[in-house]
């Protein structure tokens, strides 16, 4: 039997083997062995025509599509207190730099979506609402002139199959039947012969879709491994044949857009270039670099080809206050700048800073930053230590899952004050003065973020109030005062993982100050806590005051303001109950990047550092993916968000008296103005931050280790604590 | 607010000669949709593949949104099981926007934030979801 059973077994990995074999792994390749695939970039030119010269409108492409040598693109105008809204469509064809404008005639509608079939038609898809508020979809084929060629009513279709779905792409096929490509992942086609929609196979996750080469539909599917391979067949009963299996990049395998190609079988992209795929050589090819062409990759969210080696494609990376989107046409650089490379080194380095990379590397003429990524590495740390060993040094480094502290020790930093000692614009005082001192190690500063968040724990003031700073005896105490202690939790879906790795920062910063007690205490507690949460109603644990504290990295003002119209009361920002109370942590969110010493281009480095300090780059990159670290940007944000009358800011935008409605897992609320209370308790939240945010792994995995046999049961508490003190005292005697 | 959760478990089975084989994909997603401006703006976050230490997993975020003038900004993070983000995925667009994270192991849950900003940065609304 288990000779069979045995046989049975390898014959299955056998067969997974032939099957897995079917989309044999690709490589990519340069398409040029000896060209980098470095296009241009060029912003299309369509402005406006205000005829009266003011600027009361923003503008911007909105959509793009593009086939048979010409791209269409919509672009719309709307009144800054969104009181008008227009639109027009302008034709690119690929053999003239100019654009020509179509007439849209199409007024009491708003396009939607935007595609070019193989005819070459333009295809549209435009909503309208009635005055008894319902929707109307039309599918809508116009000419190259703007005349309407056909016009389809499929309100009914669109309302009964896709629902509530997000129609993200409309891609028509040879035969005329119009797909929809849905966020939930599906497909929906429409029939051009009877009219119907039919849903794709509801087995099949598609993550993107689009005609290859010889206008067959293909679509980017998971497989069971969770692989993307592109397949094409019928969609609707399931029936796929695989065409290929995307290669990984360094940060894994994704895909953010799928396209007809005139020269690859078909065309996609993820966040770092485009590829092509031939399926003669059954090989994918790099055409275009992202970061080396200083194409803002996190901006972009349309491209396709109108050409051989020619894209096109929208971004809001406009840098012109009116211009919300423009439309980029993306060529082969021809004359390639020699340029110095600084080398920047982290582990999933943030879009942020990446953004701050392609603006460095499109103004810089004599360097540009070469992003290194060891985000898929199973020890990035060890991996980028060893590069520096080896000599392989870094210019920068973005300690984005970096212990920062280890480098700062070992001296391999810059000292960042230095530099702005130098600057005539650029001050110490500039900063938030918590965030420099959090930052500061030895009176130096070796690191600095563009933002960041504020890493906290949050209560109700009617079970907190008469605490200052909380310690895990007062958690207890006040469990215990609660009536229904039975149902009354510590923390709001903290597990055992979350809780010990706040125990391993405290370790890291307060070994000495830790007793034996202390020790034993907070293994115990961690021990009580789930390995890992499930999904739970956070409106139903609110309303039934199921926990004391909720942990939170609150990285922009609705983060904080929405705890009081949660709770109903005030809130109190505790911090995480550690020993000594001074939970509340600054939280770079990986964007603190330092300068190496080994560096030879020192200077060059600094220039990139200052883009991260500019007043602009962080009121319109960083807000509100996190707070700016600049004094001046923090007020102007602060205006904003405490906003009761309109006013015009000193960039010409038409400021509205502030109102965001919110919504956290299933609690709504609106978030009115910010008042002076509000903005005095939130600096003082601020000025509380007294440590990063960081941990030090090796202290992590001892903790870890030595837990793990005290939850399985293979130690007692003391013994598992004794172990723990024993090699973490190792640890710092061999990191002195 | 209109919501819809679905947890389901996908099989998909493969016959080939006398041996079959059994794939599980598990997808995890919310999809919502709310009132904004007059207009209707459609949420969706899906999760495929296992959540969990030892997991492959990726999540794709969206939000269509019928009026237009304002920019949209889609953030999806990936957090293993002490709350560290390990994946991320960022799209900003005037028109409908999503954005995928690579795939990884050892997600244990993923937050999408979608937001609505006016030309001046101000957030006109602002969905955080957790899908666990």
């Amino acid at each position: 039997m288990k000779i069979r059973a045995l046989f049975n077994s390898l014959s299955l990995i056998f067969l997974a083997l032939c099957l897995s074999g079917c989309t044999a792994k690709e490589t990519v390749k340069l398409r040029d062995e000896n060209k980098e695939a470095i296009f241009q970039s060029e912003s299309l030119d369509i402005d406006w025509e205000d005829e009266e010269g003011n600027n009361s409108m923003n503008t911007g492409v909105d959509l793009i599509a593009a086939g048979k040598g010409k791209a269409v693109m919509h672009a719309f105008a709307v009144e800054k207190d969104h009181s008008a809204y227009e639109q027009k469509l302008y034709l690119k064809d690929e053999n003239t730099d100019s654009i020509k404008e179509i007439p849209f005639l199409f007024e009491e509608d708003r396009c939607l979506l935007l595609a070019v079939g193989e005819d070459g038609v333009i295809t549209m898809l435009l909503t309208s609402k009635k005055d008894d508020a319902s929707v109307t979809y039309t599918l809508t084929q116009i000419d190259d002139n703007g005349n309407e060629k056909n016009r389809t009513d499929i309100s009914r279709q669109i309302e009964e199959v896709a629902g509530v779905d997000n129609l993200l792409k409309m891609v028509p096929d040879k035969e005329g039947n119009v797909y929809f490509w849905g966020g939930s992942l599906k497909v929906y086609r429409l029939n051009v012969a009877d009219g119907r929609m039919v849903e794709s196979d509801e087995n099949i996750q598609i993550l993107n879709m689009a005609r290859n080469k010889a206008g067959e539909m293909i679509y980017a599917v998971y497989d069971k491994d969770m692989n993307i391979v592109i397949r094409t067949g019928n969609l609707m009963d399931g029936k796929l044949n695989d065409i290929a299996r995307l290669p990984a990049n360094e940060d894994g395998v994704g895909i953010s857009e799928l396209f007809q190609s005139s020269v690859y079988d078909f065309c996609y992209r993820d966040k770092e270039a485009v590829y092509g795929y031939d399926g003669n050589k059954k090989r994918f090819y790099k055409i275009l670099d992202f970061e080396q062409s200083n194409i803002n990759s996190e901006k972009l969210s349309q491209l396709c080809e109108i050409s051989a080696y020619t894209f096109i494609g929208t971004s809001t990376d406009t840098k012109t206050a009116d211009r919300l989107s423009g439309a980029m046409v993306f060529s082969e650089e021809t004359e390639q700048k020699d340029r110095a490379v600084l080398k920047m080194g982290g582990i999933n380095i943030p879009p942020i800073i990446q953004t701050a990379v392609s603006r460095y590397n499109q103004a810089n003429q004599e360097f540009r930053i070469d992003m290194l990524d060891y985000g898929s590495y199973e020890n990035p740390q060890a991996k980028i230590n060893a590069e520096i060993m080896a000599g392989e040094g870094f210019d920068l480094l973005c300690f984005n899952g970096l212990y920062k502290k280890d480098y700062a020790d070992k001296k391999l930093l810059e000292d960042l004050y230095v530099y702005m000692d130098k600057e005539q614009d650029i001050a110490k005082t500039d900063f938030i003065d918590s965030v420099l001192e959090v930052l500061e190690q030895d009176g130096k500063l070796y690191d600095i973020t563009p933002g960041f968040g504020i890493s906290t724990a949050i209560g109700r003031a009617s079970l907190l109030k008469d605490k200052g700073s909380i310690g895990f005896g007062d958690m207890e105490e006040l469990l215990q005062r609660k009536e229904k202690q039975g149902k009354m939790q510590m923390f709001y879906r903290e597990t055992r993982e979350g809780m010990l790795r706040h125990f391993c920062k405290e370790i890291d910063r307060n070994f000495e100050r830790l007793s034996h007690e202390d020790l034993m205490n907070w293994l115990e507690t961690a021990g009580q806590l789930p390995k890992e949460t499930e999904q739970t109603s956070l409106l139903e644990a609110v309303k039934n005051k199921e926990f004391l504290l909720m942990t939170d990295i609150c990285a922009e003002f609705n983060d904080i303001l929405i705890y009081e119209r949660m709770f109903g009361e005030e809130a109190v920002f505790t911090g995480y109950p550690f020993q000594e109370g001074d939970g509340t942590e600054l939280n770079c969110m990986g964007m603190n990047v330092g300068i190496c010493k080994s560096s030879a281009h020192k200077e060059a480095a600094w220039e990139f550092i200052k883009i991260l300090l500019d007043e602009e780059f962080q009121y319109y990159v960083c807000y509100p993916n996190c707070f700016p670290v600049r004094k001046d940007c923090m007020e102007r944000v602060i205006r904003m968000v405490s906003a009761v009358e309109e006013y015009t800011d000193r960039d010409g935008n038409n400021v509205k008296p502030y109102c965001c409605e919110m919504t956290y897992d299933d609690v709504d609320v609106v978030i009115e103005a910010m008042n002076e209370e509000e903005e005095k308790r939130f600096w003082s939240l601020v000025d509380s931050m007294k440590y990063e945010d960081m941990w030090d792994e090796n202290i992590m995995s001892i903790v870890n280790e030595e837990a793990e046999k005290y939850f399985s049961g293979q130690k007692s508490l003391e013994k598992a604590v004794d172990s723990m003190e024993e090699r973490i005292k190792l640890h710092f005697n061999e990191m002195n | 607010m209109k919501e819809k959760k679905r947890n389901r478990k996908i099989a998909a089975i493969f016959l080939t000669g006398i041996f079959a084989f059994l794939m599980l994909i598990r997808v995890e997603a919310y999809n919502s949709s709310t009132a904004f401006n007059g207009g209707t703006m459609t949420y969706t976050c899906t999760v495929a593949g296992t959540l969990g230490k030892a997991g492959k997993s990726s999540a794709v975020a969206s939000t269509g949104y019928d009026v237009g003038g304002y920019i949209q900004t889609i953030g999806v993070f990936g957090y293993d099981s002490g709350s560290s983000a390990i994946s991320s995925g960022y799209q900003e667009s005037v028109a409908t926007a999503s954005t995928a994270t690579s795939i990884k192991t050892g997600v244990t849950s993923y937050k999408a934030v979608h937001s609505i900003l006016d030309s001046s940065r101000s957030v006109l609304k602002t969905v955080k979801k957790t899908v666990q």
